[in-house]
């Protein structure tokens, strides 16, 4: 660690200057006529900065090259620029202005620049700048700094993104749904969640926008959007480095440089690369496992021919290879079936004994390994022009996504399912155009059209051990115990998915009187899905051979069909779909902004692609195709600034959606990832309070509040939880149960973000700048992590509190030490039932306390 | 593998610190090619026979005052009157100094003045912004133009309009006349402009507002229009204002096509009720105690001489009574006595 620190540092802080002969001077002021004293006056766009004296004076050695811009920092101060346009001799003076106002933050969703206060759509924002301090930034953590957000990621294919608990459904990914939530890198569609698990890569912005925005986005986004924007290249050279270490082996890097090659082009390329040791404890191999692997690139080349045409050249490779995702049982529930079939007594025939009952003692003796090789890309052109009062946009982009998995989902070091891995391959391209822009002083808006063509394509195997049959064992007849009859059984399965989806939107706003604006939104969208879905089965006994009677090589097929069966089948969907909606809002002064949105919004119709449920032995195909989600949504908010220093939003929404499209769990070993559904009525309402605070010159603090009461109001066939597996009522099995009224998985009633940071000058490394110390807190409530409620599946409330200290100069350079769940709190993310239901789950563990130190040089 | 991905890490690091080397090497190289086209001002080169009288001040009165000193040449060869711009040194070392706002009475104690022509100062926009396309056909008044451009501690948020359109207020940092002039007219000082501050003159300001599509600024008409063809600079809008006062644009007070057109306006006879438009003199100096006889003569004949020229370079003429030649002739006529 030393030598690597001793590598780094010097390239830090060492770095050579420019040479250069003429000089800036000037005088730094305050509005009261006094010297400000240490101030930063760097040379933007070069490493050169000098410090103002007592006097407030500075001189500083000017690069030839003729404009330039020097930029001044000091604490309590605006950060100015000003851009230097001849080199006179003249000494400059300068006043800065008081910073104890808060930073009007500008955001861009609704394609134009909007400061966030005016836009009527409840909107996060997280900063580039706060992703770079935090230490171990990705997706994951929004959900600690935007409480509406939820993410549950037990693997990167099996990650689901919802906002206010809509969005994906909750557990395994089923790759014929469609998310809920849209996911946007400079415009282009990111199709597959698993992008959420990726670092990022010079991010400028991410911005969380509430509710549905499918008249804005191209692509259905029926519960919210992340719209995210990277930093462009530009014409003004710069380098950022950032190298960071960290317990468990933590260590990342990323670099980033940009600058021009001509006059008219400019370009930027940008590397990641992260690896932490495992966190949990594989007694058996000795490995640890859960490590991180990660590696990206990105490059853009930026052309701009005139001031009224660019056009960017994006292209971006992603890999992780992580010896992961792990799951260790975190207990075990008794079912409702025999008690020979009870997880105890299986593996206590079994002579085997689970390592721990204790999640948190972080060990497990899984005997398949662990991989999740995940592979994401693409290549995107982007065409601004500016036409008339508006940009008109092109967005090309072409993506791909490969997963490469092994899994060990039966959570155990018996040799049950000894191999459960759904490799997949995903390929999408997307065009979108749209126009946006101020038409008139009273009519600004957006119009456009977007169209996308997916494949995804599946290669799965599910593969019977040497305990499978104990685990699978439906009856006390011997013929389970044949020597080899599920040794090696398993199924392989190709499936496919081909779809397309083509949208017209538009969304305008109209000023019809001062301050009252009405926005319609509409939306024509057309889906088509084909599914091909083909298993097969193979290996285990060869019952023809089998030297029994003909009535028993009868029962070893059956028991072998029960196990795993050929199933195949094609669907395919054609769906046109109109949606609307309508926002009033009042903008009575320029510190209150109320509106109030009725939307309708759907998620396009779903194609199971992961085997059907077997009803009186036969695939039940009637639930291939499952009906599009409807729904109908209507908020009201206002978002004040009673304060040049404060900022305070509230929003109240309610969800009404029919046809809900959700995940079911299956106990069915060939329904190996659960198959999608129906629930008849799902309502989701809630309250949403954000405050942002500044606190004279060197606090800052922000608050975020979410209530969320999600429930099902109708789902009369949903599955059983864990515990009634097996439910035989009046002699009869019971496949269903009614949940109406009940509770909707992985919603928290209550979540809150607390945090604040506190800033000051000071002297550090004989280097001037300003020291910050800041602590993020978020908590959230006890949740339900089971589709259909269940007693035991629950996860208790926990409260998570990141911390961050550091110094950073104004000429680019900062130290931050930063740690997550600094209290080393111990809590699941999420709970999963094992394969087969025979009463353990996994989980799906929150990590531990981490902490480290992150350097950052930016040129 | 590990070894693999942490070599790779390092790799990425030195790839990184070698990429900057490579960018500064970049820089440095493409700052040395351009120090040759570094704007050097010319220095005099009289030729022995000839008297020298050096003028300088408010640059973007040049052009105008250099035309005046071709035309002066023709008839006086012997003098030669030469532009250099004001550095660091003490103006009162230059024979003639142009300036572009009214002259402090201290000042006046110690130069003669002659007030040669008028210059207007309009609100102007890069015309591939967003906000010029609503508010070059919208217009602003007194309110907005206030809320844009000024720091008020005293004005009332709430009342404040909103703008919908991206926009960066360029200003110039160092005390000129424009911005003086410009922020004096709507009751505040130049400290009190908002935005980027750019370090150089006005014609500086007009490229920073060609360089950025959301520019908002303010320059004097000289510089707003090309000279050769009367129309505004390519890139450049002129935003127009409330004239009347009325808190609203109508379709006459838009008349920024042509040079002509706005110089007609400003100097018709409606024009003293004009609201918005700040209007100041450009006057040209010289020391009460130390101006060369030739410095005299040049600027008695500019004020015989120099009206024509006025239009064509985007000044109004100055109102009969401050174009006071008899004043300017006594102050001469004690000049070739002593």
């Amino acid at each position: 660690m030393l030598k690597k620190l001793q590598l780094i540092i010097p390239i830090l802080f060492f770095s050579t200057g420019l040479f250069a002969q003429a000089v800036v001077e000037g005088v730094l002021k305050d509005a009261n006529d006094q010297p400000i004293v240490s101030a930063t006056v760097a040379i933007k766009g070069t490493n050169k900065y000098v410090i103002s004296d007592i006097n407030g004076k500075f001189s500083i050695a000017a690069p030839k090259e003729l404009p330039f811009t020097i930029r001044i920092n000091s604490v309590g101060f605006k950060s100015q620029d000003v851009e230097i346009y001849e080199l006179s001799g003249e000494s400059l003076d300068l006043i800065l202005t008081d910073d104890s106002l808060l930073d009007e933050i500008v955001v861009t969703s609704r394609r134009r620049e909007e400061t966030a206060q005016n836009v009527p759509i409840p909107i996060s924002v997280v900063s580039g700048a706060l992703i770079e301090e935090a230490g171990a930034f990705n997706v994951n953590r929004l959900k600690e700094l935007v409480p509406s957000v939820q993410l549950y990621s037990s693997n990167p294919r099996n990650t689901g993104i919802n906002i206010r608990g809509l969005g994906s459904p909750f557990g395994l990914t089923n790759d014929g749904l469609d998310p809920g939530v849209g996911f946007y890198v400079d415009g282009v569609y990111y199709a597959r969640p698993a992008a959420a698990t990726l670092d990022f890569i010079d991010i400028e912005q991410i911005e969380v926008l509430r509710g549905p925005q499918g008249t804005l986005f191209g692509k259905n986004t029926t519960s919210g959007a992340f719209n995210i924007t990277t930093r462009k290249a530009s014409f003004t050279p710069g380098a950022d480095l950032e190298v960071s270490f960290g317990n468990y082996g933590y260590v990342q890097a990323k670099t980033s440089i940009t600058g021009p090659l001509s006059k008219t082009l400019a370009a930027r390329a940008s590397f990641s690369g992260t690896q932490r040791d495992g966190l949990i404890d594989n007694i058996v191999t000795g490995r640890a496992t859960n490590d991180i692997n990660n590696l990206g690139f990105r490059g853009q080349l930026l052309y701009e021919p005139s001031n009224n045409l660019t056009i960017t050249l994006a292209a971006d490779v992603s890999s992780q290879k992580p010896d992961g995702f792990a799951q260790p049982i975190a207990g075990v529930v008794e079912t409702k079936r025999a008690a020979y079939r009870q997880f105890n007594n299986i593996i206590s025939d079994l002579n085997y004994t689970v390592p721990t009952l204790n999640a948190f003692d972080r060990k497990i003796d899984h005997d398949t390994p662990w991989r999740s090789g995940n592979e994401l890309g693409g290549v995107s052109l982007t065409i601004d022009a500016q036409v008339g009062p508006g940009t008109l946009t092109s967005t090309t982009a072409w993506r791909y996504w490969n997963w490469k998995p092994s899994n060990d989902r039966d959570f155990t070091g018996l040799q049950a399912l000894a191999k459960s891995q759904n490799p997949a391959e995903h390929r999408n391209w997307s065009q979108e155009i749209r126009y946006a822009g101020e038409f008139t002083s009273k009519l600004s808006g957006v119009i456009g059209l977007f169209y996308i063509d997916q494949e995804v394509k599946i290669d799965g195997t599910e593969e019977s051990g040497t305990a499978q049959w104990r685990f699978s064992q439906s009856s006390t007849s011997p013929l389970w115990q044949t020597p080899g009859l599920l040794e090696g059984y398993g199924i392989r399965t190709n499936a496919s998915i081909k779809s397309s989806s083509a949208a017209v939107f538009a969304n305008v706003d109209w000023e019809i009187v001062e301050g009252l604006h009405i926005l319609p939104g509409v939306r024509y969208n057309n889906d088509k899905k084909d599914v091909s879905y083909d298993r097969r089965t193979y290996g285990g006994l060869d019952t023809a051979t089998y030297a029994g009677t003909k009535a028993e090589k009868i029962a070893l097929q059956n028991i072998k069909n029960g196990v795993y069966s050929n199933q195949n089948y094609v669907a395919d969907a054609n769906e046109n779909n109109f949606t609307y909606q309508l926002t009033v809002a009042y903008r009575a002064s320029k510190r209150i902004n109320a509106f109030a949105t009725y939307s309708t919004s759907f998620k396009p119709v779903g194609v199971n692609v992961a085997g059907l449920p077997t009803i009186s032995g036969q695939p039940a195909t009637d639930l291939a195709v499952i009906k599009p989600e409807d729904v109908k949504h209507f908020e009201i908010g206002v978002k004040t600034t009673p304060t040049n220093n404060l900022t305070l939003n509230v929003t109240l929404h309610n969800s009404d959606i029919s046809d809900y499209q959700t995940n079911v769990q299956s106990p069915e070993l060939g329904v190996n990832r659960g198959y999608i559904a129906n629930a008849e009525k799902v309502n989701v309402k809630g309250v949403e309070v954000d405050a942002n605070l500044k606190a004279g010159k060197h606090f800052s603090f922000y608050g975020s509040l979410a209530y969320t009461d999600g429930k099902y109001v109708t789902f009369t066939n949903a599955p059983l939880p864990l515990e009634e597996t097996g439910q035989v009522i009046d002699g009869v099995q019971v496949a269903f149960k009614d949940i109406s009224g009940e509770r909707l998985p992985g919603i928290s009633k209550w979540a809150t973000s607390i945090g604040g940071e506190f800033s000051k000058a000071a002297n550090f490394l004989r280097q001037q700048g300003k020291f910050f110390v800041a602590v993020d807190t978020y908590y959230r409530s006890e949740f339900s992590s089971s589709p259909s409620p269940s007693a035991f599946l629950n996860i208790d409330g926990y409260a998570l509190v990141n911390a961050r200290l550091g110094f950073r100069t104004a000429s680019g350079t900062s130290i931050s030490l930063w740690s997550r769940n600094l209290f080393n709190k111990d809590y699941h993310e999420q709970l999963l039932v094992a394969g087969g239901n025979a009463g353990h789950y996994g989980s799906v563990l929150g990590d531990p306390r981490t902490y480290g130190i992150t350097l950052r040089q930016s040129f | 593998m590990k070894t693999y991905h942490r070599s790779l890490l390092f790799l990425t690091t030195l790839i990184t610190a070698a990429g900057i080397s490579n960018a500064q090497s970049t820089v440095t190289a493409s700052v040395l090619s351009a120090s040759e086209s570094l704007t050097q001002h010319a220095q005099p080169n009289p030729s022995a026979k000839q008297k020298v009288v050096v003028a300088t001040g408010t640059r973007f009165a040049y052009p105008l005052v250099q035309k005046w000193i071709d035309d002066y040449s023709i008839v006086n060869p012997n003098v030669q009157i030469v532009i250099e711009s004001r550095g660091t040194s003490d103006p009162a070392q230059y024979d003639i100094l142009i300036e572009a706002s009214e002259p402090t009475e201290e000042l006046k104690k110690s130069r003669e003045f002659i007030y040669v022509a008028r210059y207007a100062i309009l609100p102007v926009a890069n015309s591939n912004s967003t906000f010029s396309k609503i508010y070059g056909e919208k217009g602003v008044n007194t309110e907005l133009i206030n809320q844009l451009f000024f720091h008020d501690i005293y004005a009332d948020k709430e009342k404040e309009q909103t703008v919908k359109a991206p926009y960066t207020i360029y200003t110039r940092l160092q005390k000129a006349g424009a911005p003086i002039v410009f922020a004096k007219y709507f009751g505040f000082e130049q400290k009190d402009i908002k935005g980027k501050a750019i370090a150089g003159a006005d014609e500086h300001l007009l490229k920073a507002i060609l360089r950025d599509s959301t520019a908002l600024s303010y320059l004097p008409l000289t510089l707003v229009y090309d000279h050769t063809t009367g129309k505004p600079v390519s890139g450049i809008t002129v935003v127009p204002v409330d004239l009347n006062g009325n808190d609203r644009v109508s379709d006459d007070e838009k008349f920024y096509n042509e040079l002509g057109a706005v110089l007609q306006r400003l100097e018709s006879k409606d024009a003293k009720d004009f609201k918005n438009v700040p209007i100041e003199y450009i006057h040209l100096s010289v020391d009460k105690r130390t101006a060369t006889l030739e410095a005299v003569d040049f600027l008695r004949w500019v004020i015989d001489n120099g009206q024509k020229d006025l239009h064509a370079y985007g000044y109004l003429v100055p109102e009969p009574k401050r174009l006071d030649k008899g004043s300017f002739d006594q102050f001469a006529a004690k000049r070739i006595k002593q």
